[in-house]
């Protein structure tokens, strides 16, 4: 359809509304309301619904909280209307006329979460994973007990990569990371966001990146940051997730005007901070961070289409089968599926694409007690696309997206397409390495 | 990044020509902005429905009526792409449906069906899903047809489809075609009736979607059978139905199956009548489009329009595409441009006058604004601005102002093109399947 795109609706996504035809298109692919009756639909809680919103008085409705911020509506609607945005920005009207809840606050704050999880750690994940404290969890706070936290590590990733760092300047050695980048001369320069996950829970994942960027060439740093603000916009906390936006942006940017570029492993937090901090913050300099962040599978991507992508991947003993699921805020970006791409270039690996289906679990959404079983019932049909498929390993660029598939499939494992890079690179270099041995051996043999 | 081929476009025109494409070894990219046409379609192939703007009877039989037209207009599209091919791209179509599930069916002898719509009025088609083909209302070759008087069901809290009017209409059109010298006699006749939807939580209006992921379930079915039944009990207007009539939502994916045992359960036959967008049938063609070119490879970028093409010594270079974090570009060795006609966007109208904003194609029209349409929205003659289109050369290659090629690496299919009014013709789906198959073979 005709859209009528001019400055103001671009400056401001609830101008959209109006663009409207209410083909119901959106409706067609909400995940939310083709499981549940208590969603009214993006077309009504979004553009429809607008309009009572622009009054002097406007109405609060709080039907968009069940809105799980796909952004799926956003995709599909041929007119350029931004429902998914405008649902966001009525929720966080509502919180802030009305108050937030606790729950909702604390998930919001899932830096936070992270931060004590981390300094209790491993005592955090004990208590954590206890039934009575979920229960309790369940009844006081309205997390569903069904759910259970990501461990917390004792130590962040910021510090062990800060370690790591200095480690070498002094020139101790014991690090599994290879240390030197291969093409010095012609280096790219990366600054790492590395999001609250690879951070507090998931630190291999960060190494890993790193690794893999390293191993191609490029200088790695980790600048200062903090949460990209997702969760807290998801809750309706607005201005918290303004002010970390701000941090960020001044942080990145200092990286991004020395001509780094800045590469994120967590979808969300990537759509976040390159998107909704134009679009739903209105934040001032984002665009400028905006120009040269990549996702990470993106960005290795882009590398091999200039040749600069090291091809060495030694395959596993046996072929690799894998699926892969594609995150919706993977979706979002609009650069297609490149870590389908990245993942056939290993040799022995057989990637399944499990289509377009949507998981389910929306970051926080699904944690909340009266949306898990909402959660599920949109996970079902991924869940069974992964079960006929048969394959033992899911890759996801999602954090949320690779828990929710633990969750619903426990027999699968799921992971990060950079970890399976790392591991090819691994056995690469390990191969390598027995390869040099046995032709020390070989030449030594000749000599005697 | 660098394809093949680029294919601008993700309606009809677009997924077949990204299909063929593709099917023949290329690397394809198929580029969408949202999604459209076909969520917003009948689900049924229209091959030429209308032999002239304002006809008040439809064609009979399609390809002798396409023969002519080619010969009339020789600037329309299916003049362009010739009838073997119109053809043949028809016959591969139907082969996808059938492998993706969602098989097709026409009349035995290659004439038009005539489907009852969501208003009740007629529509001249050449091809529609299984799930439809009962609703025909004359078997206009006389061999076998499909005829007994009709039950048309809709659901309570529905508001897209109103059982009683499609009814009523139908009995009008019957007077109307009865009154024709030589065509039907025996027009069904037509009740509606009005049922609740079982086991609802009356928290919202229903939408098609949500009905058709009900009707996926055989409990649903079944208590939708016996509400129908009771009313078959009751019915006392006198007609002998036999054939229940339900909008167009029997099942997302799953419709063959549950049309099959609707029909166990009531021992009548069923059909599905298309309604207001979302079009469940187009979300099912659509699944089928989509899932078919994944397969064979193609790329497919949702949500991101093109917004501008690099072209050089007249050949298309790349195109950029905004995406929601940044403006990328896409090389090809051909592109294929699907974007739709006024109504889908592929052609821009402002102040002065229309143009396709991508390329900067030129678009002929009536130079005096008045022209561009009727006073009447639903004049029968059709308004001239639905006629806004790209003018082509034999090999679908848009031209320029000069009337040469203009772009030698660029292709138009679908909507976009000039020469055709399939708003009134009743040719759409015909003309993006044929030029969109035509596009794929030639890029």
């Amino acid at each position: 359809m005709a859209t009528i795109q001019d400055s103001e609706t671009e400056r401001d996504p609830r101008l959209t509304s109006d663009q409207c035809i209410k083909c119901q298109i959106c409706t067609a692919y909400c995940p939310v309301a083709r499981v549940t009756d208590r969603f009214p639909g993006p077309k009504f809680a979004g553009p429809d619904s607008q309009r009572l919103r622009f009054l002097p008085e406007p109405v609060l409705d709080l039907s968009v909280d069940f809105c799980i911020n796909c952004k799926t509506c956003n995709l599909v609607c041929p007119s350029g209307v931004k429902p998914s945005d405008l649902n966001t920005l009525a929720r966080a009207n509502y919180v802030a006329a009305r108050g937030q809840v606790p729950r909702n606050w604390l998930l919001g704050h899932a830096e936070l979460l992270g931060r004590l999880g981390s300094a209790a750690a491993p005592l955090t994940n004990l208590v954590l994973r206890d039934r009575l404290v979920k229960a309790i969890m369940e009844k006081v706070m309205g997390i569903s007990k069904e759910r259970t936290f990501p461990a917390y590590a004792r130590r962040t990733f910021a510090r062990r990569f800060a370690g790591r760092k200095r480690g070498r300047l002094h020139g101790a050695g014991g690090d599994s990371v290879p240390s030197r980048p291969r093409q010095a001369a012609k280096a790219r320069k990366v600054a790492y966001f590395a999001g609250c996950f690879a951070n507090y829970n998931d630190l291999e994942l960060g190494m890993a990146v790193v690794e893999v960027l390293e191993h191609n060439g490029c200088e790695v740093v980790v600048p200062p940051q903090v949460c990209c603000g997702l969760p807290l916009i998801a809750n309706g906390e607005m201005a918290a997730a303004r002010k970390n936006g701000e941090f960020n942006i001044k942080s990145l940017g200092k990286f991004a005007a020395a001509g780094y570029d800045i590469v994120f492993s967590s979808t969300s937090c990537g759509l976040t901070v390159r998107s909704d901090y134009q679009n739903l913050l209105g934040l001032e300099g984002a665009e400028r961070i905006a120009a040269r962040a990549y996702d990470i599978s993106e960005y290795l991507l882009l590398l091999h289409d200039e040749g600069r992508l090291d091809l060495a991947f030694e395959p596993g003993e046996s072929p690799l089968r894998l699926a892969y699921h594609a995150p919706c805020h993977l979706k979002a970006h609009g650069v297609g599926y490149p870590a389908v791409k990245l993942l056939q270039l290993i040799p022995g690996v057989e990637v399944t694409d499990l289509g377009k289906i949507c998981c389910g679990i929306g970051g926080t959404y699904g944690f909340k007690k009266e949306k898990y079983q909402i959660s599920m019932d949109i996970g079902q049909e991924l869940f069974e696309a992964i079960r006929n498929s048969g394959v033992p390993l899911v890759a996801s660029d999602c954090e949320t997206c690779r828990i929710q598939i633990e969750h619903g499939v426990p027999e699968v494992h799921a992971v990060h397409p950079a970890i399976l890079l790392r591991e090819a690179y691994r056995r690469a270099e390990a191969r390598g390495r027995a390869n040099g041995r046995s032709a020390e051996r070989y030449s030594q043999d000749k000599d005697k | 990044m660098t394809y093949d081929v680029v294919v601008i476009g993700g309606g009809l025109a677009g997924l077949v020509a990204a299909n063929v494409a593709a099917r023949r070894g290329k690397g394809v990219l198929l580029i969408a902005e949202g999604l459209a046409s076909l969520h917003m379609a009948t689900g049924c192939i229209d091959l030429l429905g209308y032999a002239e703007p304002g006809d008040a009877m439809p064609v009979i039989r399609p390809w002798e009526a396409l023969e002519e037209l080619s010969a009339q207009a020789p600037c329309h599209p299916y003049a362009k792409v010739g009838r073997p091919l119109v053809a043949e791209s028809l016959e591969w179509f139907a082969g996808l449906c059938r492998e993706g599930g969602c098989p097709l069916a026409g009349s035995t002898g290659g004439e038009n069906l005539l489907l009852p719509t969501g208003l009740g009025t007629v529509r001249p088609t050449y091809l529609a899903p299984e799930t439809m083909i009962s609703g025909n209302l004359a078997d206009l070759s006389g061999n076998t047809g499909d005829s007994g008087d009709l039950l048309i069901v809709g659901f309570e809290g529905f508001r897209d489809f109103y059982p009683a009017y499609v009814a009523e209409n139908l009995n009008l059109a019957g007077e109307r075609y009865g009154a024709h010298p030589g065509w039907i006699s025996n027009w069904p006749h037509a009740a509606g009736v009005q049922i609740g939807v079982p086991d609802s939580t009356n928290m919202r209006d229903l939408s098609a979607v949500d009905l058709a992921v009900r009707f996926e379930r055989e409990e649903f079915r079944r208590k939708v059978a016996e509400k129908i039944k009771e009313v078959l009990a009751r019915l006392t207007c006198g007609a002998e139905v036999a054939r229940v009539g339900f909008p167009a939502v029997l099942g997302l994916e799953k419709a063959v199956e549950a049309r099959h045992d609707l029909e166990e359960k009531l021992g009548l036959r069923v059909f599905e009548i298309p309604i207001l967008p979302p079009s469940v049938p187009g979300l099912r063609l659509a699944g089928v489009l989509e899932k078919a070119a994944r397969a064979a490879g193609v790329e497919v970028l949702l949500g991101s329009p093109v917004v501008g093409a690099e072209v050089e010594n007249g050949r298309c270079r790349s195109v950029t595409v905004r995406t929601p974090v940044r403006e990328n570009r896409y090389q090809a060795e051909a592109f294929v441009l699907a974007t739709g006609g006024v109504l889908g966007g592929g052609i821009r109208v402002d102040l002065d006058g229309p143009r396709e904003p991508i390329f900067g194609l030129p678009v002929g029209h009536p130079p005096a604004r008045e022209d561009w349409s009727r006073p009447q929205l639903m004049a029968p003659e059709g308004h001239a601005f639905l006629r806004f289109g790209v003018e082509v050369d034999g090999g679908l290659r848009p031209l320029g102002r000069d009337g040469a090629v203009a772009i030698e690496n660029l292709l138009a299919a679908g909507s976009l093109l000039a020469g055709h009014g399939s708003c009134n013709e009743q040719s759409a789906e015909g003309i993006a399947i044929a030029t969109g198959y035509a596009a794929g073979r030639w890029c």
